[in-house]
């Protein structure tokens, strides 16, 4: 569920509703994003509340947060098992994004006292990034052995920073430059979407497979609820195609409905490269040949 | 007719002039719940709630392992907040209690969502305070088709359930408030048809003892039709769409507001509609 406006906050009634939709759907895990979904006045209550709906919920967040809910997610949450709720705080690199004082320091207090329950993510945007500061994280703060790691995608009608996608193979190289930290720490490498499977080699395949498993290529829709119940496809395609969830009746028919619209996109514009077009592995539904994103931005001259 | 149930006093004295009656026993502390309960029991009275007005907010009531099996109604003032009922919330579903919250605090049509939610039954008060109409009304609306499986939110789900096209449905039971199913006793054992009747010393009998068939007591047969006065006094409700399902309690207060006209017809209409679709899924099923 996602926020960006903080004047647009999520009512008890919304979460009861998607609560209820979701159970319907059968679908029993639900991710808090934001803005920053730790400010919400309430956001101890309702994640308490939605674990009692049998949710498994992960929570996205900068750690970044006052004292007080810092204290209230100590004696609320920390006695659940990671199990049932998971933490991801979106970590920048402190030497190549600064950041003021005081909000490293939040952070650090905030891995101190969640460490357990958290995973470090971290959100690639240039071709020189550096994972080091997260493995010292990692020892330093018993965060778990894992790193979500995100690969900044151009956000329809709007202008951010992002991964060009003839960088996409430096990114790659860099990512796999990580191998020995990764194997001597123990840490596994997690992949959101966006890594289109050719820009591997066959070696980069076989380290990745050995130290997380099983890799997705593809770019489905990973449904974004805002506080005011529309729904978008994810994150990058959140000010195009925007639908209201009181439309549909599951999560399985908001699915379709945006699979549908990736399958539209992808006809004018297969995927991040030209070859994409006559790709087996796309054919074959192993890649989908970069992030949808990519596509709408190739075609978006 | 069945004999109503007593709203007794935690009196023991008076309890256990009482064998064989269904019995609610109200009382006034909380840790007094679990030896009410056991008092009724062992003078051979059958326990049909154990009634309870405090005013803390229902985070901050501590729910005792002894509490386990006893059927109680607890009247708060409101829920408080979710973090302090989360620790005890399987309790609060798992035990007999059922929670009453005034309607007239729009905070709590929220908590009585999230307690239905969570499998706890809640009952709204139509108290002095004018509800929030719109919001009541999208609670209505959650308590009669809400799609996942929920716990009943009073009075809606009674009178979904009870209503019947060609009368007039009286819910006051839901509150002790319907002399067809209770009479309040004070701690003599003086007889009212309300909880209101017994503060105002409005008796129709000595001693319970003295009405063998209540029917045959003058006023207590007034007492069960007493909505008539809306009639003699040719009040604007008589003419409410929602009268039917209505008998002037939405209306706080004995008054006619239009929200609540607005409100009742919605809700019949609510109804009819839930009525109409349940029979078509079970055709055998007759309407209430």
């Amino acid at each position: 569920m996602a926020e960006s406006d903080p004047s647009d906050i999520l009512s008890w009634e919304n979460v009861i509703y998607v609560a209820d939709f979701l159970i319907r759907s059968n679908d029993h895990h639900i991710a808090l994003l934001g803005g920053e979904p730790t400010l919400h006045p309430q956001f101890v209550d309702m994640t308490l509340y939605l674990l009692e709906r049998g949710f498994h919920v992960t929570v996205f967040t900068s750690g970044i947060m006052s004292d007080e809910r810092l204290e209230q997610l100590g004696s609320y949450l920390t006695t659940l098992s990671p199990e049932r709720i998971q933490f991801v705080c979106n970590l920048n690199n402190p030497d190549q994004t600064p950041a003021p004082k005081g909000e490293t320091e939040k952070v650090f207090q905030f891995l101190t006292a969640l460490g357990r329950w958290t995973t470090p993510g971290f959100n690639i945007y240039r071709t020189d990034f550096s994972l080091d500061f997260i493995f010292d994280y990692i020892a330093r703060f018993g965060l778990q052995g894992q790193i979500r790691l995100g690969l900044s995608s151009p956000i329809a009608n709007q202008d951010n920073l992002y991964i060009k996608k003839e960088d996409m193979k430096k990114v790659i190289d860099r990512l796999y430059g990580y191998r020995h930290l990764f194997e001597k720490l123990r840490v596994r490498p997690s992949l959101d979407c966006g890594f289109p499977l050719c820009y591997f080699t066959d070696e980069q395949l076989g380290w990745f497979y050995r130290m997380a498993g099983p890799m997705n290529f593809g770019c489905g829709p990973a449904i974004d609820i805002k506080p005011n119940m529309d729904v978008y496809s994810c994150f990058p395609l959140s000010n195009i195609h925007k639908r209201s969830l009181f439309e549909f009746n599951s999560i399985q028919e908001v699915v379709a409905f945006y699979l549908d619209l990736h399958d539209r996109i992808r006809q004018d514009s297969p995927g991040v490269f030209e070859e994409c077009a006559a790709c087996i592995f796309r054919k074959e539904g192993r890649c989908s040949g970069g992030g949808v994103c990519h596509s709408i931005e190739a075609s978006c001259p | 007719m069945k004999r109503p149930a007593l709203v007794c006093p935690h009196v023991p004295s008076l309890l256990e002039q009482m064998n064989g009656y269904d019995i609610a026993v109200r009382v006034d502390h909380l840790p007094d719940v679990s030896r009410a309960a056991e008092d009724v029991r062992s003078a051979g009275g059958v326990l049909t709630r154990v009634i309870l007005e405090t005013d803390q907010p229902l985070s901050t009531v501590p729910i005792p392992e002894d509490w386990a099996g006893i059927p109680i109604a607890l009247f708060a003032p409101g829920m408080g907040t979710y973090r302090d009922l989360s620790r005890q919330i399987q309790r609060w579903r798992d035990f007999k209690i059922h929670v009453y919250l005034p309607a007239g605090n729009s905070e709590n049509l929220v908590s009585a969502r999230i307690l239905a939610s969570l499998g706890v039954t809640c009952c709204l008060v139509f108290d002095e305070r004018e509800p929030d109409w719109a919001a009541l009304s999208d609670l209505m609306t959650y308590a009669i088709f809400g799609p996942a499986p929920h716990a009943p939110v009073e009075p809606f789900h009674h009178i979904a359930e009870h209503y019947s096209p060609g009368t007039y449905l009286n819910w006051g039971s839901l509150y002790f408030d319907d002399p067809k199913e209770y009479l309040h006793l004070d701690s003599r054992g003086r007889a009212a048809l309300s909880r209101r009747d017994l503060s105002n010393g409005l008796f129709i009998a000595e001693h319970i003892s003295s009405i063998n068939d209540p029917l045959e007591n003058e006023e207590y047969v007034k007492g069960l039709n007493a909505w008539r006065h809306y009639f003699l006094e040719d009040h604007p409700c008589i003419m409410c769409e929602g009268w039917k399902i209505c008998l002037g309690r939405f209306g706080f207060n004995g008054s006619h507001k239009a929200g609540c006209s607005r409100f009742a017809a919605d809700m019949l209409s609510e109804i009819e509609q839930y009525q109409s679709q349940r029979q078509e899924e079970n055709p055998q099923e007759k309407t209430a």
